[in-house]
């Protein structure tokens, strides 16, 4: 009797075993994942929130594969300088690293097409690894001009239009769902600020000099209003057209009338600090912030703030911006480091923690409930998934090599504007002149 | 003979390694930025070709490097000037016989707190906690006396105020240090001669102490020039080079140029140009101050 029910306990223990096993292997796609079993890869990466997210799982994937992986993080400047010298001078140091979207064009000469590990049943279980879960203009982004597929989304994010509810409901306003509306709201906020009833100023943008700070912001917020700044294709500038004049001195006006003073020297950081302080009633930030100012810890507003997709006039459209991975065109380790890209943008790992970092780059993860569950409501996911199919050019005019120099130029003299060294005019047709002193055209 | 050989042996196998050292790190960058300087080198783009002194002169007709080139130049010139004056006033009156020690300790290292803060920790410190409108102990102030908030990208000369200012607190203590030391090594009995000749006080600082220690004050004016003139995180933290390019010196210009715009040729190009004319200013103030002459 005993021996009988020793060999049925064994026999249940085999069965969960291999159930677990099979399991784990269904998880993880068909192919044998230590195949390359002590490689060693160095990964270089933006020090942010969703690396974090990432570097905690770093363990799972070592067990599955064997491959050690040596993950460096810096700052994002510093990443970008030490990535580019990197790949450019083909020492292969690192063998994967992030790619912005914005930066795509400068790497896409140094980075490693990816088309040919995909379709390598070796290499990847095309079924499990579903690559038509990615929505067409997110994917779309991953290519480079030439046509490579460079890199592999991660994150998938927009501008959203952040805003204090408790401020909104004591004013009686609603979230702005059409341009006039939004002017109208904006109005409504400043108006109650001068007249005391809020403490918090109306609306902020970034002013500040450089590309990615003014540069960026001010080149998202024209591709909104139907405006595209250059033309790197045919190297046109339309700074100083009517509408280039109109859109700076709209842009400007906005941050000097409606933002806090002093503001103007204001990094992406110190805004969102702001708002989490209570100091704006609201802002236009990326989604993937929501990690910070939802957090009690670092903003008072947490749990008190409020989402829309960003309002578009003229047919304009916000430029995505996403992080992939990409590789090395001069790793040593190239189907070593596709295992660990097919592993970072898997839909088994996206599922586990895109509720950790809000903006996944695959559709299925937000239908997941553990997603659902972990935003900060129905509205925050309504507006990215807005965004996601209705709100974003995957392939933007400013996504070019150039771009930084460009719009670097017009940022300079849009920071003349907001301290009154010059007017509208003045800056545009002297950006211009700065343009065309790199090799634009102004348009006709 | 032979200990002498031995002897000179032995210095040899000191001094050659840090040779080798110095031409590694120090020279042969040098020669490299150079090479790479006459050649059309971009980290963006594959290929690069010689160019010659094409990105010389491109630069000499650049009228964004020439602005910060010439406001690299000025801004250290007025910096140390400022910071060599109030140095000296401070190291005097540190100085001083009637000054207790214990006092004359006490400032001098706490003096020296905002010398020692990295400067970019200082900046932000300075952005943030000094100069902000809203949370700013500056305005803070300015607000109590009912004056207008000082706001740093509103006008021409507010930006360069506000670098100019934290340069001024963050590294006078450096001059006021050298000074001190310089100060007091004028002997009292020099001073004491002076004063029953009839000697003032302006009189002894400047036909007495300024004439003792001037090769000091050359060698704290050169040392703090050269530092104001490579001065980048105060400047990138603080304004980016704003507004517009107001505050945009050779060092911002150079890594913008460099790491984001990738130029890498033109920015090597831009810092030669830079080097020639601060090798020639320091050889003027040299002359000047008559350094090494006598």
């Amino acid at each position: 009797m005993k021996k009988s029910i020793l060999i049925a306990v064994l026999a249940v223990t085999l069965i969960i075993s291999f159930s677990l096993v099979s399991l784990a292997a269904e998880n993880w796609g068909n192919i044998n994942w230590k195949q390359f079993a002590g490689t060693k890869l160095n990964v270089i990466v933006t020090e942010m929130p969703v690396s974090q997210v990432y570097k905690a799982k770093l363990g799972e994937f070592e067990e599955l594969t064997g491959i050690k992986v040596n993950y460096q993080l810096f700052e994002d400047t510093d990443r970008r300088k030490k990535q580019i010298v990197d790949f450019s001078s083909g020492m292969g140091e690192f063998d994967i690293g992030n790619i912005g979207h914005s930066n795509r064009e400068e790497f896409a000469s140094y980075l490693e097409p990816l088309e040919k590990y995909l379709d390598d049943p070796k290499l990847t279980d095309k079924t499990w690894y579903n690559f038509a879960d990615y929505p067409p203009d997110v994917i779309a982004a991953g290519y480079s001009k030439a046509g490579d597929l460079v890199y592999i989304p991660y994150t998938a994010e927009y501008y959203l239009i952040w805003y204090l509810k408790d401020v909104f409901d004591q004013l009686g306003l609603k979230a702005p769902q059409t341009w006039d509306e939004y002017v109208q709201v904006t109005k409504a906020l400043d108006d109650a600020r001068k007249a005391g009833k809020i403490t918090a100023y109306a609306y902020i943008d970034r002013v500040l000099p450089g590309a990615s700070e003014a540069g960026w912001s001010y080149s998202c917020s024209a591709s909104r209003q139907g405006l595209i700044l250059v033309n790197y294709d045919t190297m046109t500038s339309y700074v100083n057209t009517p509408k280039g004049i109109e859109f700076m001195d709209w842009y400007t006006s906005w941050a000097k009338n409606y933002g806090p003073p002093g503001s103007s020297n204001w990094t992406w950081p110190d805004i969102a600090q702001a708002f989490g302080q209570s100091q704006l009633a609201m802002c236009i930030g990326g989604n993937a912030s929501y990690v910070t100012i939802e957090d009690p810890t670092k903003s008072k507003v947490a749990g008190h703030i409020g989402y829309a997709h960003p309002l578009m006039k003229d047919g304009g459209r916000d430029p995505l911006w996403e992080w992939g991975w990409g590789m090395n065109a001069a790793s040593k380790n190239k189907e070593a480091a596709w295992l660990f890209i097919e592993w970072l943008t898997s839909p088994t790992l996206m599922d586990a923690i895109g509720p950790e970092y809000g903006c996944p780059a695959r559709a299925s993860t937000y239908e997941s409930p553990a997603y659902v569950k972990a935003m900060p409501s129905q509205e925050f996911i309504d507006a990215q998934v807005w965004m996601m199919t209705q709100g974003v050019d995957p392939r933007p005019q400013v996504i070019s090599a150039k771009w930084a120099e460009s719009l670097d130029v017009i940022s300079k003299d849009l920071s003349n504007v907001i301290a009154g060294i010059k007017d509208a005019k003045k800056a545009c047709a002297d950006a211009e002149a700065a343009l065309e002193k790199l090799g634009y055209k102004a348009a006709e | 003979m032979k200990k002498l050989t031995a002897d000179r042996r032995f210095v040899h196998s000191l001094v050659i390694p840090i040779a080798i050292i110095v031409v590694l790190v120090g020279f042969l960058p040098i020669f490299y930025s150079f090479n790479l300087s006459l050649t059309d080198f971009s980290l963006i783009v594959r290929s690069s070709k010689y160019i010659g002194f094409a990105n010389y002169i491109r630069l000499l007709t650049d009228p964004r490097y020439i602005h910060a080139l010439v406001f690299t130049l000025v801004f250290a010139l007025v910096a140390t000037g400022i910071e060599l004056l109030v140095g000296f006033v401070l190291a005097y009156v540190l100085a001083d016989k009637s000054v207790s020690s214990r006092y004359s300790s006490a400032m001098r290292t706490l003096m020296m707190v905002p010398y020692i803060v990295a400067p970019v920790a200082v900046s932000y410190t300075y952005k943030s906690l000094i100069y902000d409108p809203n949370s700013g102990y500056l305005n803070y102030f300015l607000k109590l006396f009912h004056l207008a908030p000082f706001i740093i990208f509103n006008g021409r000369w507010n930006a360069i105020i506000a670098v100019l200012v934290m340069e001024i607190i963050l590294r006078t203590p450096f001059i006021t240090l050298i000074l001190y030391a310089g100060i007091s090594a004028v002997p009292d009995s020099i001073l004491e001669a002076a004063e029953i000749d009839g000697a003032g006080i302006m009189q002894r600082i400047f036909k007495v102490i300024i004439p003792f220690i001037s090769p000091v004050l050359v060698v704290a004016f050169i040392f703090r020039y050269m530092d104001a003139i490579k001065m980048f995180d105060e400047i990138y933290v603080l304004t980016k080079g704003g507004p517009g390019i107001i505050t945009e010196n050779v060092s911002v210009y150079a890594s913008a140029q460099s790491f984001e715009f990738f130029h890498a040729a033109y920015a090597a190009a831009s810092t030669f140009i830079f080097f020639i004319v601060v090798m020639i200013i320091i050889n003027v103030f040299l002359k000047v101050g008559k350094f090494g002459t006598e």
